[in-house]
């Protein structure tokens, strides 16, 4: 709330007008002539009194308006719906359509906007592993998958990791250089009824969450505690961590539990990120700042 | 106001933060590992400032303020809630998404259900 006073003459030059606004209440006094002309029914109670006038109509539609913005901002329950296991930790809303997609452990499901109905299902032995986080962009939902991490095994059909992939990988990554027949966790584009339309190989273990816009694909990597920017044919542009992304360096992103990554897009393009510590309350939120044009990240 | 992190100007602390998502106006909702969904209004103002080095070049700086304007949790029963009792709840899933149309679906582990509110910011309104 703000208090904002305001002394200014009337416009005609027939008097003063005083207004008093306490946001989102405002009271405007009229002193003059004329009284200030806000609405056709002070108009006529100006002509009534034409030397002085408390402008009570606008006083009114100020306090009603008030009750309104004021019963706005508390969050009202609107309706609830099952269907929900555990083990189904992330969620999505597709921007077209407004379609509900939870996804988790042993697949996805898609619920309408309104009502709220199951209109698909998919188990996760259609893509061998538990799908982690989902996102969208232009109605198009982006999820991605689980890989092999630490005797953990998803033997899937998709991105079959070569003998050179693997050692590329390893030299980045040499403590998780055991298992040469590991899969990457992948990356999948659905259309809004839920057809596969591509997937591609994420060079990292244990993605956690994604988020996309128009340029990139935002992948938050437990492991690491590094996001990747990737852009949307696949190719990573840049992994950030969190020294890169802290000022003084002594900041590090803590690896926390399977659901304590998350991030999301801000609507003028800022990246926010959470990251929590399983163990410790501690929490920072990082905020990238990535400039479109040039592709360079700043911070 | 949600205290600044002061090791990094574009940073802020939070407590056990599961999911976050932002509504059309920039409303930032963050729930956490207890299913209580904060609402955050972030502030931007950017400041010109000039460089004293050789370069003499005048960059812009955004500086963020974070207001916290409401919070309640995701319980079927009432949507607001001011106890302090929500440790003894520590549901496994907690996720918050919102849709074009600015409603906010957030799930509950514990209760095995999506509950969806609809919350009005004062700039939309």
């Amino acid at each position: 709330m703000h208090v904002d006073e305001t002394f200014r003459c009337s416009p005609d030059d027939s008097g003063f007008v005083v207004s008093v606004s306490f946001f989102p209440w405002s009271l405007e006094l009229t002193w003059g002539w004329r009284a200030k002309m806000c609405s056709p029914i002070s108009k006529s109670l100006a002509c009534c009194l034409p030397q002085f006038s408390l402008d009570i109509v606008s006083v009114i539609l100020s306090f009603v308006a008030f009750d309104v913005a004021r019963e706005g901002r508390e969050p009202r329950l609107l309706s609830s719906f099952s269907g929900l296991s555990r083990d189904q930790t992330r969620m999505g809303v597709n921007d077209t359509d407004g379609h509900v997609w939870i996804v988790g452990e042993r697949g996805l499901c898609v619920y309408g906007a309104d009502p709220p109905t199951l209109v698909l299902a998919r188990s996760v032995s259609e893509f061998d592993r538990p799908c982690r986080g989902v996102a969208f962009c232009r109605g198009k939902a982006y999820t991605i998958y689980e890989g092999l991490f630490e005797g953990k095994f998803y033997r899937g059909p998709l991105h079959h990791v070569s003998e050179q992939e693997w050692n590329d990988f390893s030299t980045i990554h040499p403590r998780s250089a055991t298992q040469p027949q590991t899969t990457f966790p992948s990356l999948c584009v659905f259309d809004s009824r839920g057809q596969l339309q591509r997937s591609f190989c994420l060079r990292m273990f244990m993605p956690r969450a994604v988020a996309v816009d128009d340029e990139y694909i935002y992948v938050v990597c437990a492991t690491s505690g590094r996001f990747h920017v990737i852009d949307h044919n696949g190719l990573c542009i840049r992994a950030i961590g969190s020294k890169e992304g802290t000022t003084s360096g002594n900041k590090r992103v803590q690896v926390g539990a399977s659901t304590s990554l998350g991030i999301a897009l801000h609507p003028d393009g800022r990246i926010f990120t959470t990251n929590a510590d399983a163990e410790t309350v501690e929490v920072l939120f990082l905020v990238f700042h990535i400039c479109q044009t040039s592709r360079i990240i700043h911070f | 106001m949600i205290g600044l992190d002061s090791t990094h100007p574009h940073s802020f602390t939070f407590s056990n933060p599961r999911g976050l998502a932002f509504d059309p106006v920039g409303n930032l909702f963050v729930v956490d590992k207890q299913t209580r969904v904060r609402v955050v209004s972030i502030i931007s103002q950017i400041s010109q400032i000039d460089q004293t080095d050789k370069t003499k070049k005048r960059n812009s700086r955004n500086i963020e303020q974070y207001h916290l304007l409401t919070d309640f949790n995701v319980k079927e029963s009432h949507a607001l809630d001011d106890d302090d009792d929500d440790d003894d709840v520590a549901p496994v899933a907690a996720s918050i998404a919102v849709a074009p149309d600015a409603r906010i679906f957030a799930t509950n582990g514990e209760l095995s259900r999506v509950l969806v509110f609809a919350f009005v910011s004062a700039a939309l309104s």
